[in-house]
């Protein structure tokens, strides 16, 4: 045998593009155009949305007082996710970092990565770590103020100390204009509530006492979610509290958030790139057209999402598989594969599993909602959705004329294949079963799925579930869609759309 | 780059918005990105492809199956960091930290702030280190925060260290997913396979094998089919995959991994029926080989429509003593027959006292109740069908005094408690609570835990019919 084959597999797929040098100056606005998206520029050139400028404003006050005027303060920012609430303290942070460097060190603790536990930890390391940084010694010896080491209550009464003392204040910076001037300490919370939880809350009473009775300007920024934080906090500690509470701000019109997408895609620095003129005139001309594509589908997010990181994510394709110049006007305006993004998004969705499923498989889905229509409570068991699929089988069958009978088909097993529909057999059927499991189309009957803790999932896993001790096919089900969703969903093309209805 | 990627069939978009998300430099890579499709829609190989044709990308790999709970998740992260900077600049000499000091989240910044603070020194341009945890919902003990621990740990981590951690997720479960949605990550979606699809996929991958494997080579030697090209016999695998598609593409919907596992089962008897006369004809092959076709065969226990021989004795499911035969089926009627109907069931004495007999179930009740969970019965009502249905030889002749010694019905002793008790202990009979049972007390009830199928094979083995029970259904 000689293995001579010809390849005619892939040979579909050659690509016939012509390799064209990609120009480089328009590489080079691309990249700065993605960092401009990414908001990665150097904290200088970074744009602050303009809806934000408000409180933009307020966070500096708050921060200069606390790290120029040496004031404390407490103030908990709300609003959703991704809205720009860890973004504008970072970008606030680095713009006061360049002007006071060595003003004040920043500690950062996040409500799902650190516990009240470890934050205690957590505070000590950074706090050594940036103090370091401060006096200019990298050198890994360990130093006078050894504050990260020792057991816990060692380690918070060490922080409590040094933050109440104002011993850290007068290190080598007398050659500024002589007086000792103290360091701001910056706390900055993500997800203050998990901290206010409903049991001590120990480290927040400490934190917010500091602010109002250390000698050190301690100055803490929470930022949450909970629109009805304040209730989270015990009465000790909300009396401590400053009483701010900075809400985001959103987006209110059409208008304003149109706006927002265009100073998203718009260049500042436009002198460097010899694009960026003509192409934030480009953003500025297909925002305002209001027949494009790019206009509708601002205004469907803006209806659905109203969210521009959600816009972000979809842009970024759309400017990163453009070639030249051109080709990235042209699909700003099709907007092609902003398109493509949000339908692929939705490409493993309910829906598009059910469509995505075999004949076999639709018609077991569809049975089962039919089983669970008919229960009271319902819930089904793989039995009963057999026993339903063979009985419209047997009677879908009955109405199909068929030449050969299915009875006689032992012998010459070539009859087998005549018009009717075959029945599968029940062990079959099984596999079936498990791939609309995994497919998560069925559920068990009162299932827990995703646990809340590890503490959750911890006695979960040691207890005995009953569903998982009876008989496979007795265990019970409950369908994620019903049989009326079904009716929609399935084609009315579709053999098995009659099924689709009592 | 594209051209290196062919072999990945149907995944152009993805490829593409991948490639638009990951870069080398990190200023516009997002530091997390979720890869969500359900199992084989070809995730972790197209990502795999992707990094193999853009080698300047860092990435390293985690298995979350493999690691069971989070804290070896947290370690594994800190170890494979580690390593793959190691061997990345083997020649940066670090102070290395031991992966198993990660016991918790926040000492997993800690460390990692340590080893990117020794490499901040040496290197010149930023980098994105790519941790790809292929699976993450497949972590057993998986809770809601983990996910959150993870998306945010970028935030902790020291902004101006030169090397950037950016986390990749493949992720099976949608709903997973979206639970995370406000958080707006980008996701890149990988839509199950059509049918289609499923097909050119497998003769991509799967023909080439075929036609190299041993059983085809020896049966063509075998059968003396000489003029043959290899062009025909590509025909022969390509012809093949199909027909295994069509018969049982319903039976696996569009899992490649199934009709994988189905082509390398049947084959081998496929090629068996290959023939100097067939080979060239695909119909008449296909009718030779037509068993191949009909069952999915996917059983480790014997086909018992093709082996009608077989009898009873053989096909027995449990090897159980004739007591816990009984037991079960007793079990099994307790469960599923009412207790208001027993007397009309298994009475049998004449009656010397007046009285009027049970008359029995009215009509025939709507669901059969056989596919419903089995109904609990207290341990005297199984005693009583027990011996209601238990067959006692009379050894004794008929007429002797040694009749009137003789029991004429089975009586509760030992043996029937012990296997009563090994049957629980096979987890066959099943008690209401499950932990730490008080057998003797009154308020524990019991079940059975068998299927129908099981019992009524077991019926025939003692051949008791369970059915007629059941109003002969």
């Amino acid at each position: 045998l000689e293995n001579v084959r010809i390849m005619k597999k892939t040979s579909f797929a050659v690509s016939s593009k012509s390799v064209k040098p990609l120009d480089p100056d328009f590489k080079r606005f691309k990249h700065h155009l993605l960092r401009t998206v990414y908001q990665g520029l150097p904290p200088q050139e970074v744009k602050v949305p303009s809806y934000l400028q408000e409180v933009q404003a307020e966070l500096n006050r708050i921060l200069s007082q606390a790290i120029v005027q040496k004031e404390s303060h407490s103030t908990i920012i709300v609003g959703p996710r991704e809205s720009y609430k860890t973004f504008l303290l970072d970008h606030e942070m680095a713009v006061l970092a360049n002007e006071y460097a060595g003003q004040f060190i920043t500690i950062r603790l996040n409500g799902f990565i650190h516990s009240e536990q470890s934050a205690i930890n957590g505070i000590a390391t950074q706090f050594e770590q940036q103090l370091r940084k401060l006096r200019g010694t990298t050198d890994d010896a360990t130093s006078e103020s050894d504050i990260s080491g020792g057991s816990l209550t060692e380690v918070f009464e060490k922080i409590l100390r040094v933050l109440d003392s104002t011993s850290i204040g007068n290190q080598n910076r007398s050659q500024k204009n002589g007086a000792a001037m103290k360091i701001t300490v910056v706390f900055i919370f993500d997800e203050i509530d998990t901290f206010a939880g409903p049991v001590r809350q120990s480290l927040l009473y400490n934190l917010f006492d500091m602010v109002e009775h250390a000698k050190a300007p301690v100055c803490i920024f929470g930022c949450t979610t909970k629109l009805n934080i304040l209730e989270y906090l015990e009465k000790r500690v909300k009396s401590r509290f400053s009483q701010r509470i900075i809400y985001m701000p959103q987006v209110e019109s059409l208008e304003q958030f149109l706006e927002l997408t265009g100073e998203l895609l718009t260049i500042s620095r436009s002198a460097e790139f010899k694009y960026a003129d003509l192409w934030n005139q480009k953003v500025k001309e297909t925002l305002a057209d209001e027949k494009g594509n790019f206009y509708k589908l601002v205004k469907i997010n803006y209806e659905t999402f109203r969210s521009i990181p959600h816009f972000k994510n979809s842009i970024i394709p759309l400017i990163y598989s453009a070639e030249d110049f051109e080709s990235l006007c042209k699909s700003l305006e099709t907007c092609d594969i902003v398109k493509k993004y949000e339908n692929n998004q939705l490409a493993s969705s309910l829906t598009a599993t059910i469509t995505s499923l075999s004949d076999l498989e639709l018609a077991i889905l569809i049975c089962a909602a039919r089983a669970a229509l008919k229960a009271k409570d319902q819930v089904m068991n793989f039995n009963l959705t057999y026993a339903e699929y063979e009985s419209m089988t047997k009677s879908l069958n009955a109405r199909i004329p068929t030449v050969a009978k299915p009875g006689t088909s032992r012998d010459g097993s070539s009859v087998l294949l005549d018009s009717a529909i075959k029945l599968w057999k029940k062990k079959d059927v099984k596999n079936v079963w498990e791939t609309l499991i995994t497919l998560n189309l069925l559920t068990e009957k009162s299932a827990i799925g995703l646990r809340e803790s590890a503490m959750a999932v911890f006695y979960a896993s040691n207890y005995q579930l009953q569903g998982t001790t009876i008989p496979f096919d007795l265990r019970q089900y409950q369908t994620h869609v019903t049989l009326s969703e079904l009716r929609r969903i399935v084609p009315s093309s579709s053999l098995y759309y009659p099924w689709t209805q009592l | 780059m594209s051209s290196s990627l062919n072999d990945v069939l149907f995944r152009d978009y993805q490829i593409n918005t991948l490639t638009a998300f990951l870069h080398r430099d990190p200023s516009i890579t997002p530091p997390n990105l979720i890869i969500q499709g359900h199992s084989s829609t070809g995730k972790t190989f197209t990502l795999k492809r992707v990094f193999d044709a853009s080698p300047e990308l860092v990435n390293a790999w985690l298995e979350p199956i493999e690691l069971v709970t989070w804290k070896p998740l947290m370690q594994a992260v800190f170890r494979t960091v580690q390593n793959g900077l190691r061997s990345l600049y083997p020649e940066v000499s670090i102070q290395e930290s031991d992966p198993l000091d990660v016991e918790e989240t926040y000492l997993l910044v800690k460390l990692l702030t340590n080893l990117f603070s020794q490499y901040d020194n040496v290197l010149q341009e930023e980098l994105s280190f790519f941790l790809v945890f292929d699976g993450l919902d497949q972590l057993n003990d998986l809770d809601a925060v983990l996910f959150r621990k993870l998306i945010k740990l970028h935030e902790l981590l020291p902004p101006s260290s030169r090397i950037k951690l950016k986390f990749i997720y493949t992720i099976q479960d949608m709903t997973f997913v979206e639970r995370y949605s406000s958080h707006c990550l980008p996701v890149v979606v990988f839509p199950r396979y059509t049918a289609k699809e499923v097909t050119e996929i497998l003769i991509a991958t799967r023909a080439d094998d075929l036609i190299m494997s041993d059983a085809l080579r020896e049966k063509v030697l075998k059968e003396g089919i000489t003029e043959c090209t290899d062009e025909q016999f590509l025909g022969v695998a390509i012809n093949f995959i199909k027909l295994i598609v069509q018969s049982f593409h319903s039976y696996t919907g569009n899992n490649i991994a199934a009709l994988n596992d189905l082509i390398d089962f049947k084959w081998d008897s496929f090629v068996d029926k290959v023939m100097k006369e067939n080979i060239f004809e695909p119909l008449a092959l296909y009718r030779a080989a037509n068993k191949v076709f009909s069952t999915t065969g996917d059983t480790l226990s014997p086909e018992d429509s093709e082996t009608t021989e077989i009898t009873n004795e053989v096909a027995q499911s449990y090897e159980l003593s004739a007591i816990s035969k009984y037991l079960l089926i007793a079990a099994y009627i307790c469960s599923y027959l009412e207790p208001r109907y027993d007397s009309n069931v298994f009475s049998k004495k004449s009656h010397i006292k007046t009285g009027r007999a049970s008359y029995g179930r009215r009509k025939k009740i709507e669901t059969n109740p056989r596919f419903l969970q089995p109904s609990i019965f207290p341990l005297e009502r199984l005693l009583a069908v027990f011996q209601a249905i238990f067959p006692v030889e009379r050894k004794a002749q008929s007429g002797s005094l040694a009749l009137l010694k003789e029991e004429p019905l089975m009586r509760a002793n030992v043996e029937v408690f012990q296997n009563l008790a090994e049957l629980h202990s096979l987890k066959l009979i099943s008690t209401t609570v499950a932990r730490n049972i008080d057998f003797l007390n009154y308020k524990v009830k019991w079940k059975v835990n068998v299927p129908w199928e099981i019992i009524n094979e077991i019926g025939r083995s003692v051949d008791f019919d369970v059915g007629l029970y059941f109003g002969g259904q």
